[in-house]
């Protein structure tokens, strides 16, 4: 059996319910992988079940940053070989005017809620020993962008959270990355095109060689991170963005 | 919503801009300071000051910033 493949492994995978963790959860179970997704929204969870195989589907919904909501989700989960913390929010404001709520709304779900759902699965023995860990941060967090402050500074801090993570964790051999994508035509890619219009995007576009990603094009990378062929990785960020930050 | 009112907010905010330097027929997105952060500024203005949710597009169909500024008035109602 390959390394590759994800046969008898379950993947929890938060923000399920659409772009990324969607696309996520779909590639876990193509390489045989059963998946546990989560998001707010019970309706939308059936949706994504009635597009995979029910066998290896399992849905619990929940929102993240109420930590009742969060607690109770994690009690009910399955022993897991796997995380992917898909779920994130998106704030554009230049800094003139940010403000402490808009800060701590964005944190609380793309830094607190990833961190402490890790926190409780590792300490509850959820997350098996052995098991893989991965925080979809993105390549804000990584280089400058006007307007995007708190969301850098939220996925920073997740990607550096991660790493220390990941030496304290090395004893149980879980592995914790991050995975920085760039422009994905998703969910979240309709809120940025709102703030900063077509043109400006398309323009935006044109600075990558290899075009705006979709969804699937972080599903191979997240897969490879939970997989056994990623087992010496542990404490780094894969940014994969069509080749945007490397020129 | 008085029009003058917009365009001192329109002011304090864009980066650059000075007391006077705009008024009802200016082609705002002429102005050298008028950019992608402009773009994100000036929603971020609307929604701070005026309670109104601005779309980029929106924005960058209007001409001027009389334009601009019934816009926000008209989303205001
Ligand atoms: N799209 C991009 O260009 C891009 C680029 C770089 C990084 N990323 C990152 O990739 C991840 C996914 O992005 P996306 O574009 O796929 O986003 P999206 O389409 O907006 O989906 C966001 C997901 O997060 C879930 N979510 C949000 N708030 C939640 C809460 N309080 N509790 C539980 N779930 C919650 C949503 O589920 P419900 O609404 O159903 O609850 C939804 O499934 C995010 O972390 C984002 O920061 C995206």
């Amino acid at each position: 059996m390959s390394d590759f493949d994800l046969t008898g492994k379950t993947i929890l995978v938060t923000g399920a319910t659409s772009g990324i963790g969607l696309a996520i959860c779909r590639a876990v179970q193509r390489m045989g992988g059963g998946v546990v997704a989560t998001g707010r929204d019970r309706e939308r969870l059936d949706e994504v079940g009635r597009g995979l195989t029910a066998e290896r589907f399992r849905s619990l919904a929940a929102d993240l940053v109420e930590p009742a909501s969060r607690d109770a989700m994690a009690a009910e989960l399955p022993k897991l070989d796997g995380i992917v913390h898909g779920a994130g929010a998106l704030a554009l404001s230049p800094s003139g005017f940010l403000s402490a709520s808009k800060l701590r709304a964005l944190e609380a779900i793309n830094y607190e809620a990833p961190v402490l759902l890790t926190s409780t699965l590792v300490k509850s023995g959820t997350l098996k020993p052995g098991g893989s860990v991965v925080f979809i941060t993105s390549i804000a967090g990584l280089f400058g962008a006007k307007g995007h402050i708190l969301y850098s500074g939220s996925k920073g801090a997740l990607a550096a959270a991660g790493r220390s993570l990941a030496i304290e964790l090395a004893s149980k051999r879980i592995r914790v990355n991050s995975l920085a994508p760039g422009m994905v035509r998703s969910g979240m890619a309709g809120e940025a095109a709102g703030k900063l219009g077509d043109e400006a995007m398309a323009a935006h576009e044109r600075e990558y060689p290899l075009g705006f990603g979709s969804a699937e094009d972080v599903a191979g990378p997240a897969v490879f991170l939970v997989s056994d062929a990623a087992k010496w990785i542990t404490g780094t960020t894969l940014v994969c963005d069509g080749g945007f930050t490397a020129r | 919503m008085e029009i003058s009112s917009f365009i001192s907010k329109f002011e304090e905010s864009i980066e650059g801009l000075t007391p006077g330097s705009v008024d009802e027929e200016t082609k705002f997105q002429d102005l050298e300071q008028w950019d992608s952060l402009a773009v994100l500024t000036t929603i971020a203005m609307a929604d701070a000051e005026f309670e109104v949710e601005l779309s980029a597009n929106e924005i960058l169909a209007c001409a001027t910033i009389r334009e601009l500024s019934e816009l926000v008035a008209k989303k205001r109602g």
